[in-house]
């Protein structure tokens, strides 16, 4: 939910003017300040943490509490981007349907004052029942799966909350924090996906869902109310089904050494269609000294084994291999590694030797990554070293794409060339085993930057929606697009931007499914473009006014 | 025919080298009643080839219960299970080595069914504490005897109305606590950050209620009302540390707990950068910290000396803990011919004894340090060993030796290996001037040092003894502990502490094995109440005095019995 406050405009013109003044010997901190309220009520003792975003090296969030009357207040808030959200277990809020983080974006201007933040609880509802097997044994310590029903909420998991998806030594489960909707619940996994049992059990469960069904179609829906509590969601299996073990080693494919610390990577073959699952599951299953993997609880069907070296260990990959599990355990399965090709080079920022600047060149990540295949098994990345240089290792050959990833460095990429001569379309074709030394990728540095505002008149925008803003160059060909989410306020910062024209959209997405208004909305967001001149290092600042009211378009 | 029984002697006395033998492990899980769990996860690992035992091989029980690993190496192994259930598996003393498996062998693997603690928190209005942990912490055993380092324990979470249900508890006394140790969950944040632990029913540790739990019992109603105490920080720096050139897959990390129980308060990973750490939620009292840094070449690793600090009523700033490396020591195992062989038939190789370093405590010495000072594990194919990652101290190496046969007749560091045996020579050991006893001395190490050169001579020949003590009346009743002492008679072996041995015992029989031949007097004495389970103080035949007085008891005692080579005494009685 955007809410919007006449006072905040009114602080956000204030800021405008503000900018124009000298700067101050002390850097202003800012202070951000709000309620929390449950049903309009307000919540004390409630613990709000504000997380820094984007940082190199993560930051401590700040804390504070909530007061009698529900206010909390940070001080000595930095410039910046950052996540706020209420710590409340068992209460959720709106905005917890945004890619399943908690929490609301929150852009913190240079000594800005921040009020009147609303964090909006509800009270979760609550989902409980007993696993058992046909012969009425309790399953224990097995997880339970929830999936929605009818829309996208992505529910808000974190380590700390997986406590409670596992049965206990009773076979029982209790989710709580829920929100409102429809549910499926599930025990086992999909025949679906990739059928790795994680519990590595011999008789391994197949997917089934409340009450008794394997086929989701016969599946019974679990439909909560806002705060209710739903008991007896009981879950009955059926025959367990068989799984198997699959050994073997990974040898050096020149010297028939054993090849250490790789992990091994599987990804199941669909039976009907013969597409390959883009689900991976590699637990538990890194070489030993002796170059040996064991792999438990694997249902029947196909796979493609790959390897994938731990990190600092990317020398090797393989042409992946397909297996077939049948009614046994495979044992002797011998995989024979190559030492991949290499590209190694300079990360290069041109016009500065700022140290400043340059000690942000290990926040890049530069990848290369196989261009043509149906499975992307052989993309390798690497960072930028402190001095610079990077190398990139372990690469299958053939067609190769490089990207770099820049993160919030304020790096954009100019061009990437081999021994001077600029590299097309930043694609490489990479031989076997082959060292392509000497390539830079160039990138310039910039502080320019877009702070803007967007404002919906008109009407409203549905709960749990959040908006980005788009900044893709004129020049066709440049990779050097930039996005931003809209945070809490309707404020926006894109930075680090080459001068250069762009153009400027947004885009919308949204927890529920799509109907013909909320199809009408996003066009009419979606529609909107503009154009953007961006000067070296100028700060640029926007409004952005969308008519929602407006008949079609 | 010569060439024949030239081969004949050296099968003798050379072991077989490991790459000959293999074989298999078999086992069984079954729960204390004696029924099989099937479909557990078993868990192989092996003390060859690194200094900590690393899984090797998973299998899974059958529907009776029964495992098997098959085509092994003739090493040194360990088993684990992986707890399930509700049911829990044997726990070892921090400083007590786990049971060595050897190829041949069928184990059996109990796990008992554990109890049960489950009530709800409350804040002091009556609201349920929703998400917070609780955590089981063990400070008795099934037998009363105290538990001195209080940690791991186990913790699970209330739900929406402030319930919690922790299982698979063994059999003990408990106290329960809010939020103990809340920044274990390194870096992710929980609203009860900074919030004091609540111990059950309302209390602080000095005042929690103890709780006993029994075998497959739930203890429920076990309801706790938080006090909304702020806990106090603790915070500094690491430093020290050498930069890895590689990627960094290891950081440093600081560990604070409870002084002098030892319980978990915190780990924190350090900032990267600055290495800063921070612990909140801190109670007054008395704490240790200390840091580690893993790495991947084991002898990169680095730990800190312990830091002591007081938390009284206000947070705690500026610590710092600096990492140094860690020290080693390394040589060879060497199995002297000797005129005894106990079983020509036997096959044993060295890989398949473990060596165990020990550590020296001193009364300052925290109790919660001691699992850093243990290292297992077995040496090479030639014998070859290097016990590293030894925090600073005073170290003799202990040995888990496959089979009976074999005893230690030697530990020394300097020039010379152990003299060969001469007919007609007492097994007291003869050594040239210039070695050092490790077995008498110890190794005394300072942080980083590398002590080389160390030989470990085994011979074959070795005598056991089994048997039970008995009331000096019959009828009377036994301490429900007692320590037996096997203390060398001979004059000229008061100080070979190889031959001194010492074994616990609650239900009366004692064994000892892998002992030179000689003679040997007998001694039990009892074992004070206020001695912890789950920590095995020093041996006294390390000390000089306490060797003095062992053997004045034991002499006086007048309770001789020689052991001749090879010999297996099994119903020996001792009266006390």
């Amino acid at each position: 939910m955007l809410k919007l406050f006449s006072t905040m405009f009114v602080l956000f013109l204030a800021l405008t003017t503000v900018a124009a003044q000298p700067p101050k010997q002390k850097e202003a901190t800012a202070t951000v300040s709000g309620t929390v309220t449950l049903n309009g009520s307000a919540v004390r003792n409630a613990v709000v943490s504000l997380q820094a975003q984007n940082q190199p090296v993560p930051q401590q969030p700040l804390r504070a509490k909530t007061d009698t009357d529900g206010r909390f207040h940070f001080a000595e808030v930095a410039a910046g981007q950052y996540m706020i959200s209420a710590l409340t277990p068992g209460f959720y809020s709106a905005s917890d349907f945004q890619y399943g983080f908690p929490g609301r974006t929150l852009n913190v201007g240079k000594g800005e004052t921040i009020e009147n933040i609303e964090l909006q609880l509800k009270r979760g509802a609550v989902i409980t029942g007993r696993v058992t097997d046909e012969n009425d044994e309790l399953i224990a310590e097995t997880q339970v799966q929830l999936q929605r029903v009818g829309d996208r909420v992505s529910l808000r998991q974190n380590m700390l909350s997986l406590d409670m998806y596992r049965t206990d030594d009773r076979g029982v489960y209790r989710i709580y924090g829920l929100p409102p909707g429809k549910y499926h619940v599930s025990v086992g996994s999909s025949a679906r996906d990739g059928l790795i049992s994680f519990q590595n059990v011999r008789a391994s469960i197949e997917q089934t869902f409340h009450p008794d069904a394997t086929d989701q179609a016969k599946a019974k829906v679990v439909e909560l109310e806002e705060g209710q509590i739903a008991t007896d969601v009981n879950i009955r299996i059926g025959k367990r089904k068989n799984s198997y073990e699959v050994s073997g080693r990974v040898l050096d494919g020149q010297t028939g050494q054993p090849v250490v610390g790789v992990n091994l990577e599987l990804r199941f073959i669909q039976p009907t269609t013969g597409r390959v699952s883009g689900w991976v599951v590699s637990s538990g299953s890194r070489t030993d000294a002796n170059g040996e993997f064991q792999l438990l609880g694997l249902h029947p069907g196909k796979y493609i084994m790959s390897i994938r070296a731990a990190a600092g260990k990317d020398e090797y990959f393989n042409d992946p291999i397909t297996i077939e599990v049948t009614d046994g355990d495979l044992a002797g399965i011998e995989i024979r590694a190559q030492r991949g090709a290499v590209i190694s080079g300079w990360a290069v920022i041109e016009g500065t030797t700022d140290p400043a600047i340059l000690a942000k060149r290990p926040q890049i990540n530069l990848n290369a990554a196989t261009e043509d295949s149906t499975f992307a098994f052989n993309q390798r990345s690497a960072r930028v070293r402190t001095d610079g240089s990077f190398q990139i290792g372990g690469l299958s050959a053939g067609k190769k794409r490089l990207i770099a990833y820049t993160g919030a460095t304020g790096f954009s990429l100019v061009r990437i060339e081999q021994n001077g001569a600029p590299i097309k379309d930043n694609q490489v074709e990479v031989r076997a085993g082959e060292e392509i030394k000497n390539v830079r990728f160039v990138f310039a540095h910039s502080t320019a930057a877009i702070r803007g505002r967007v404002e919906f008149v008109g009407g409203t925008l549905p709960e749990g929606i959040s908006i980005n803003v788009m900044i893709q160059p004129v020049e066709r060909g440049s990779t050097n697009g930039k996005t931003a989410q809209v945070d809490a306020r309707g404020l926006f910062v894109v930075a680090g931007l080459l001068p250069g024209e762009y153009t400027l959209r947004l885009s919308a997405s949204y927890p529920q499914l799509s109907t013909q208004e909320i199809s009408l909305l996003t066009r009419k967001i979606m529609n909107h473009t503009q154009r953007v001149s961006v000067a070296k290092d100028s700060q640029i600042q926007l409004t952005i006014t969308i008519d929602l009211s407006q008949e079609g378009r | 025919m010569k060439t024949r029984i030239l081969i004949l002697l050296i099968a003798l006395f050379l072991p077989v080298s490991a790459q000959q033998q293999r074989g298999t492990i078999t086992g069984r899980v079954v729960t204390d009643e004696g029924t099989p769990l099937s479909g557990v996860t078993v868990m192989l690992a092996s003390y060859n080839g690194s200094a900590s035992p690393s899984t090797l091989k998973r299998a899974l029980t059958d529907q009776e219960g029964n495992f098997q690993f098959t085509n092994l190496a003739a090493h040194s192994y360990t088993i684990n299970v992986t707890e399930t259930l509700g049911y829990v598996a044997p726990s070892y003393p921090p400083n007590v080595p786990r049971p060595v498996y050897r190829i041949g062998e069928n184990v059996t693997l109990r796990l008992t069914r554990g109890g049960v603690i489950t009530g709800r928190v409350t804040y002091a209005n009556g609201d349920p504490m929703i998400g917070v942990y609780v955590s089981a912490i063990r400070i008795r055993d099934a037998n009363g005897a105290p538990i001195n380092i209080q940690s791991p324990f186990l913790a699970r979470m209330t739900d929406d109305r402030g319930v919690y249900r922790v299982y698979g508890v063994s059999a003990g006394t408990y106290v329960v606590a809010v939020n103990q140790g809340g920044a274990i969950f390194y870096g992710q944040q929980t609203p009860f950050d900074g919030d004091a632990p609540t111990y059950y029913p309302s209390a602080t540790r000095d005042t929690a209620v103890e709780i006993q739990v029994q075998t497959g019992i739930e203890s429920s109603g076990i309801d706790i009302r938080h006090r909304s105490e702020r806990g106090f920080a603790v915070s500094g720096k690491i430093t020290g540390g050498s930069e890895s050139t590689g990627p960094r897959s290891f950081a440093a990390s600081a560990i604070i707990r409870t002084f002098p129980t030892g319980l978990n308060a915190g780990i924190a990973i350090a900032e990267s950068g600055t290495g800063g750490f921070s612990f909140l939620g801190l109670p007054d009292g008395e704490y240790e910290l200390v840091a580690e840094m893993g790495s991947s070449d084991s002898d990169g690793n680095q730990l800190s000396e312990p830091r002591r600090v007081a938390v009284r009523g206000s947070d705690v700033t500026g610590i710092e803990l600096r990492l140094m490396p860690m020290a080693s020591i390394a040589g060879k195992v060497v199995l002297e011919p000797s005129p005894n062989v106990c079983d020509p038939k036997a096959k044993s190789s060295l890989e398949e004894l473990t060596l165990i370093s020990r550590r020296e405590e001193k009364p300052t010495d925290s109790p919660a340090l001691l699992q850093r000072y243990q290292v297992v594990l077995a040496p090479d194919d030639k014998g070859e060993f290097k016990l590293n990652r030894l925090a600073a101290g005073r170290y003799r190496i202990e040995t888990n030796l496959p089979g009976e046969n074999w005893f230690v007749k030697a530990i020394s560091s300097g020039a010379s290996a152990a003299s060969p045996a001469r007919a007609g020579t007492s097994t007291a050991a003869t050594k040239p001037a210039n070695t050092t006893d490790l077995a008498k001395l110890g190794a005394l190490l300072k942080s980083g040092e590398r002590l080389t050169g160390v030989t470990f001579t085994i011979a074959d020949g070795a005598a056991s003894l089994r048997g039970k003590i008995a009331p000096a009346k019959d009828g009377g009743k036994l301490p429900s502990r007692l320590r037996v002492f096997l203390v060398p008679a001979e004059a000229t072996a008061t100080d070979d502490v190889l031959r001194y041995g010492e074994a616990l015992t609650s239900d009366g029989s004692f064994v000892f094995t892998n002992f030179a031949p000689g003679k040997y007097w007998l001694l039990a004495k009892p074992v004070a109440d206020a001695e912890p389970t789950d920590r095995m103080p020093s041996p006294v035949a390390w000390d000089a005095a306490e060797r003095l007085k062992l053997r004045k008891a034991a002499e006086a005692a007048k309770t001789e019995i020689e052991l001749k080579p090879c010999q297996r005494v099994k119903d020996h009685v001792l009266r006390y």
